[in-house]
């Protein structure tokens, strides 16, 4: 998931890649999770932008509508593109980590 | 309470296509949800991102169809846009034949120039033409009656107006009287009438027509031809008001800025409605 790739959407589409990896959830489900375990607050203008990226490359998908709210899950190409930015944030933190440790 | 009146009203903003796929789930968040200044502004600046990024729009909720007779109608748009201010243009041009011989004599190239003009207004009309034709053929004659009968009506109007332009102090036949400005006036108003009426009612028959894929495609060719045609007359028309800027007059500026939006508009439509011909997303993955 290169940064450029998805604009001012690259964070809150990883954060709704990170809640969907624990199972499909609809929209304010979504917003709930992001909320308690990243602290921020997503809005649903930025929600449905990134959702909809997101959809267009193929890493989430929508289930059956279940009274009038639609269920999202990760699919095998968004867990990949997940575990991909993941590595690489964990290289940056672990460099980060270095520096400043022996700065 | 009011914020959230608000919010929804700015869900409305989102495309057609965006609000039938996500409106409902949007709207239950909202209701859900405590709403924020933030909030508006996080919707109104998902709006315009949503508006400018259409090939966002779920796929299969438009049909490659939709897209290219979306397109089709935005450059028929904009050749009215365009047509409007080239009239404009004409009309504003200060053109005493024997003053435009000895310029076209003394400078060629102003000659050359408006012929190019010319070929280049009578193209933009032969590939609207055609690209109207293709597209309403599926749709019978009876469309086409309805403009049949406002043309003559229009030209009456036209010729009346010619006479008394044509009457006017300096001619030598007679001098204006108020009448004839009102007359003039009024048939300023009913042209703006009919080119508006027309365009819209145009734009419905070629958003409603039952034409085939196949056939948009075909009518996308014209409609390069019209935009083409377009782009090399407001460059002609550009070259002249440098050439002879007592000729075009004071007004051509905002004339010239009105083709270029029109061209602008014409040539984005094109490539859209390309992209969409050939099923190729951009963005897609």
């Amino acid at each position: 998931m290169r940064s450029d790739d998805l604009g001012r959407f690259t964070n809150p589409a990883l954060l709704i890649l990170a809640s969907l990896a624990e199972g499909p959830k609809h929209g304010y489900a979504m917003m709930a999770d992001i909320r308690a375990f990243s602290g921020t607050a997503l809005e649903p203008g930025t929600l449905y932008g990134a959702l909809a990226r997101l959809q267009q490359r193929g890493w989430v998908e929508p289930l059956p509508a279940e009274d009038r709210r639609r269920p999202y899950r990760l699919t095998s190409v968004g867990a990949a593109a997940l575990r991909e930015q993941l590595a690489t944030m964990r290289q940056i933190v672990g460099v980060a980590t270095g520096r400043v440790g022996t700065a | 309470m009011i914020g959230r009146h608000w919010a929804l009203a700015l869900v409305r903003l989102y495309p057609r296509a965006w609000r039938r796929r996500y409106g409902e789930e949007m709207a239950a968040i909202l209701r859900a949800q405590h709403v924020m200044a933030w909030t508006l502004a996080d919707l109104a600046l998902g709006a315009v991102d949503a508006q400018l990024h259409s090939n966002l729009e779920p796929e299969g909720v438009l049909s490659v169809g939709q897209r290219v007779r979306a397109s089709e109608v935005a450059i028929f748009v904009a050749a009215v846009v365009f047509g409007a201010a080239w009239l404009a243009i004409l009309h504003a041009a200060r053109d005493p034949l024997s003053v435009w011989e000895a310029a076209a004599a003394a400078h060629p190239a102003m000659a050359s120039t408006f012929t190019v003009i010319q070929i280049a207004g009578l193209v933009a009309v032969l590939a609207a033409t055609a690209r109207l034709a293709v597209l309403l053929r599926s749709q019978g004659a009876a469309p086409l009656g309805n403009v049949a009968l406002m043309v003559p009506a229009w030209l009456a109007l036209t010729v009346v107006v010619w006479a008394i332009a044509a009457s006017r102090p300096g001619t030598g036949i007679r001098p204006l009287r108020p009448v004839d400005t009102i007359l003039e006036f009024v048939w300023l108003l009913a042209s703006a009438a009919a080119a508006v009426g027309c365009a819209l009612w145009l734009a419905q028959a070629v958003r409603r027509s039952e034409a085939g894929e196949g056939r948009l495609r075909l009518a996308l060719w014209p409609a390069a031809g019209a935009t083409t045609a377009m782009a090399v007359a407001l460059v002609a028309v550009a070259l002249l008001t440098v050439q002879a800027p007592t000729v075009v007059g004071s007004s051509v500026v905002v004339l010239l800025a009105m083709m270029t939006v029109g061209v602008v508009l014409a040539g984005s439509a094109l490539r859209r409605g390309w992209v969409a011909a050939r099923g190729s997303r951009p963005l897609q993955r």
